[in-house]
C-alpha cells in the first residue's frame, strides 16, 4: 500500500512538529509555557477567573513583628498597673519574656495569618476614643511618643493584629463633658462619632472601632432608659448619610463594675446604642450600617466578670481577650474590640470583595464556640479565632 | 403565535485548536504505525489510561482549623484520560547510526479546577557506531513540548471567598503551590565498548 521511504517519516514527523506549534501561538486566552519551561498565566486568565484578591504583604515575618510594635524604641506604654510608660521593647520582654510578638497576636492566632501575608496591609482601620491630645477635635496626627492614652492602647492592639494597617484616630470621647445629662451624653457622643465617622470613610477607613460606650446609668426609671433610645432613635432617624456596605463598626460590649447599675449585664438592657438598634429593628427600621459588638474573655475562656454580655444581641456578638501586655493584665472590653477590628483589616485584605456584614458574618462563624452550645446570650457566637476565619465556610463550588 | 426562529449554538472550546491537531496527529501516527511495513519502526514503550504528565490535586485537604474538605468532585476527569510513550527508529549510513525520536503523548486532564491542555513531547536519540567495538549514544529527551500548559481555578465558599481546593489556602496565597509542567529537559552522552 505505501512504499517503504525513511525520509516519508522524517517529513510526516516535521510536519506534524510544526503544524501542532502553530496551533499554540492561538490561544491567547490560555496558560502560556514560558522559554523556562514554566507555566505562567495571562492577563486574559486572571480576568476570566474574577480575580479579586488581595495583595499579600512581601515583608518578611521578622519585618512585620518588628516594623511598628516590638522593636519600635522611639514609643513607650503605659501598663495601668505600673507607675510609668516603658518603652514598648522593655515592656515587651519584661511581660512577654520567651515570646516574640505581642499577646494579642498570639491569642488571636494572627501570627499564623502572618505566615501566609495576612498583614492587614492596604487596609486603614479608624478609631474614635479618647487621645491624649487635649482638646483637639479631630484627627490626630501628633505622635508624643508614648502609648498612655486609651486610644492609643487600643491602637496598639490592634496592632498586634494587623500590624500593616493604617490607623487613624479621631479624638471623640475625651471631647464630651460627662458631668451633663446623659441624654446630653448621648447627643453629643453622637455628633462626634457621626461627623468623625463620616471623615474616616471619606480617608478611606472601612473598619471603625468603637471602644467606647454610653452605658445606662439608672436603671431604677424605665421612662429614663426609654428616652436615652427615644433620643438616639430620633437622631438616628436624622442622619442622612449612607455608609459604605464595606464598612464594620465594631464596638466594645462594655465594662460593669459589681454594685453599678445594669446588674443584668446583658448588651440590649445596658448599652444604649444597642438597645436602640434592637428597637429599630423590632420596629422594621433598618440601621444604616453593619455594627457588631465584642465582650471579653478571660485567660481560662470564661466570660470576665465585668464584661457586658451578649443578651439578645447574640447575633452580633463575639468575643475575644483583652489583655494589653501580658496574660491576666486584661483591662476591659475596650482591648478586645481592636482584636476584632485588626482581624476585620486581615479578612478585607485577602478578600476585598467581602462586604461589612460578610466580614462580620466570618469572623462570627469561625469563631470557636463558648459556653451553651451554638449561638448563646453569653458569648454570642463565641472566641474570635482568625486561623478559622482563613478556612472555607459553608459548601465549596466552582 | 409567532414561529421563533431556531438558532444553532456551535461552542468551539478555548482549545479546540490543540484538539483538533492533536487528533490529526493520532490518526496518522495510528494509521501508519498500523500498516505493516512500518510497524518494526515504531516502538510503544509504555501506555495507560490516565494521565500522567504531571501530579493533580485530590481535593481532599484540611483547612487551617482543621477541618478536613472534601472536594474530589471538582477535580474528577470530564475527558478521556489516556497517553503512551513510543518511540520511531530508523537507520541511517548503512546502518551505522542508530536514530530515534522518543516521544510520549499524554491526552490531557479536564475538571472544574485543574486542566492541562494535551501535550506531546519529543526526544532525540543517536547511538552512532564508530568502529565495530565503539558505541558511542548521545540522547536529549524531552528536549520540545507542544501543548501541556495548566491552568487552575479557584474554587469560592459560601461568602464567595477564593480559595484553592487542592490546598485549602486562599487563592491568592496558592500560587507557589500551584502545579507547573516543567519537566527538565535530559541530557545524556555515553560510550560504549563492544566486546
Amino acid at each position: 500500500m505505501f512504499a517503504y521511504h525513511p525520509l516519508r517519516w522524517h517529513l510526516l514527523l516535521i510536519m506534524c512538529f510544526f503544524l501542532s506549534s502553530c496551533g499554540g501561538g492561538g490561544g491567547g486566552s490560555n496558560p502560556v509555557t514560558s522559554s523556562s519551561g514554566n507555566t505562567v498565566y495571562d492577563e486574559t486568565v486572571l480576568d476570566d477567573l474574577d480575580y479579586t484578591q488581595g495583595t499579600p504583604s512581601t515583608s518578611s515575618l521578622s519585618d512585620t513583628a518588628s516594623s511598628l510594635l516590638v522593636n519600635d524604641t522611639s514609643k513607650s506604654i503605659l501598663r495601668d498597673n505600673t507607675a510609668a510608660s516603658l518603652p514598648i521593647t522593655i515592656a515587651h520582654s519584661l511581660y512577654n519574656a520567651g515570646f516574640e510578638y505581642p499577646i494579642a497576636t498570639r491569642d488571636t492566632n494572627a501570627s499564623q495569618a502572618w505566615q501566609d501575608g495576612w498583614t492587614g496591609l492596604g487596609q486603614i482601620i479608624g478609631f474614635l476614643d479618647e487621645f491624649d491630645e487635649g482638646d483637639a477635635v479631630g484627627l490626630v496626627n501628633s505622635d508624643d511618643n508614648t502609648n498612655d492614652s486609651h486610644g492609643e492602647k487600643v491602637s496598639f492592639i490592634a496592632n498586634s493584629v494587623a500590624p500593616e494597617a493604617e490607623l487613624i484616630w479621631y479624638n471623640v470621647v475625651g471631647q464630651t463633658d460627662t458631668n451633663q445629662s446623659q441624654a446630653a451624653i448621648i447627643e453629643d457622643r453622637f455628633n462626634l462619632t457621626e461627623d468623625d465617622s463620616i471623615e474616616l470613610e471619606n480617608s478611606g477607613a472601612l473598619i471603625i472601632n468603637n471602644s467606647w460606650n454610653t452605658l445606662r446609668k439608672d436603671i431604677t426609671s424605665d421612662s429614663t432608659w426609654e428616652n436615652e433610645i427615644a433620643i438616639l432613635q430620633n437622631l438616628l432617624a436624622n442622619q442622612n448619610h449612607s455608609y459604605s456596605d464595606e464598612m464594620l463598626f465594631v464596638y466594645s460590649a462594655g465594662n460593669l463594675i459589681p454594685g453599678e447599675p445594669c446588674p443584668s449585664k446583658k448588651l440590649e438592657e445596658c448599652d444604649v446604642t444597642a438597645a436602640t438598634i434592637l428597637e429599630n429593628r423590632n420596629m422594621g427600621i433598618d440601621d444604616n450600617r453593619v455594627r457588631m459588638w465584642v465582650g471579653s474573655v478571660d485567660s481560662n475562656n470564661v466570660i470576665a466578670s465585668y464584661s457586658i454580655e451578649a443578651g439578645e444581641m447574640a447575633n452580633d456578638f463575639l468575643t475575644a481577650h483583652d489583655d494589653l501586655l501580658s496574660s491576666g493584665d486584661g483591662e476591659g472590653t475596650s482591648y478586645a474590640a481592636p482584636r476584632v477590628s485588626g482581624a476585620a483589616a486581615l479578612l478585607n485584605q485577602k478578600f476585598p470583595n467581602l462586604k461589612g456584614n460578610d466580614i462580620k458574618d466570618v469572623l462570627l462563624q469561625t469563631a470557636d464556640d463558648l459556653g451553651a452550645t451554638g449561638v448563646d446570650d453569653i458569648y454570642g457566637y463565641g472566641l474570635l479565632n482568625i486561623n478559622n476565619a482563613k478556612s472555607p465556610v459553608g459548601t465549596l463550588s466552582p | 403565535m409567532k414561529q421563533q426562529p431556531l438558532r444553532y449554538h456551535f461552542k468551539i472550546q478555548k482549545n479546540w485548536r490543540w484538539k483538533i491537531y492533536f487528533s490529526v496527529i493520532q490518526f496518522i501516527l495510528i494509521f501508519f504505525w498500523s500498516s505493516a511495513g512500518y510497524s518494526d519502526n515504531f516502538i510503544v514503550t509504555d501506555a495507560g489510561t490516565e494521565y500522567q504528565a504531571t501530579s493533580k490535586w485530590s481535593g481532599i485537604f484540611t483547612a487551617s482549623n482543621k477541618t478536613v474538605y472534601d472536594t474530589s468532585h471538582l477535580y474528577e476527569a470530564e475527558n478521556t484520560q489516556f497517553f503512551f510513550k513510543a518511540y520511531y527508529k530508523t537507520f541511517l549510513y548503512n546502518d551505522r547510526i542508530l536514530f530515534r525520536i522518543p516521544f510520549t503523548y499524554d491526552n490531557g486532564y479536564e475538571s472544574a479546577l485543574f486542566s492541562a491542555d494535551p501535550s506531546l513531547s519529543f526526544g532525540v536519540d543517536l547511538n552512532y557506531r564508530l568502529n565495530s567495538a565503539l558505541l558511542v549514544s548521545t540522547s536529549i529527551l524531552d528536549f520540545a513540548r507542544i501543548g501541556g500548559s495548566i491552568s487552575e481555578k479557584p474554587c469560592r465558599d459560601s461568602f464567595s471567598r477564593q480559595f484553592h481546593c487542592g490546598t485549602g489556602l486562599a487563592w491568592t496565597d496558592s500560587k507557589d503551590s500551584h502545579i507547573t509542567n516543567t519537566a527538565p529537559t535530559q541530557f545524556k552522552l555515553q560510550m560504549s565498548l563492544l566486546f
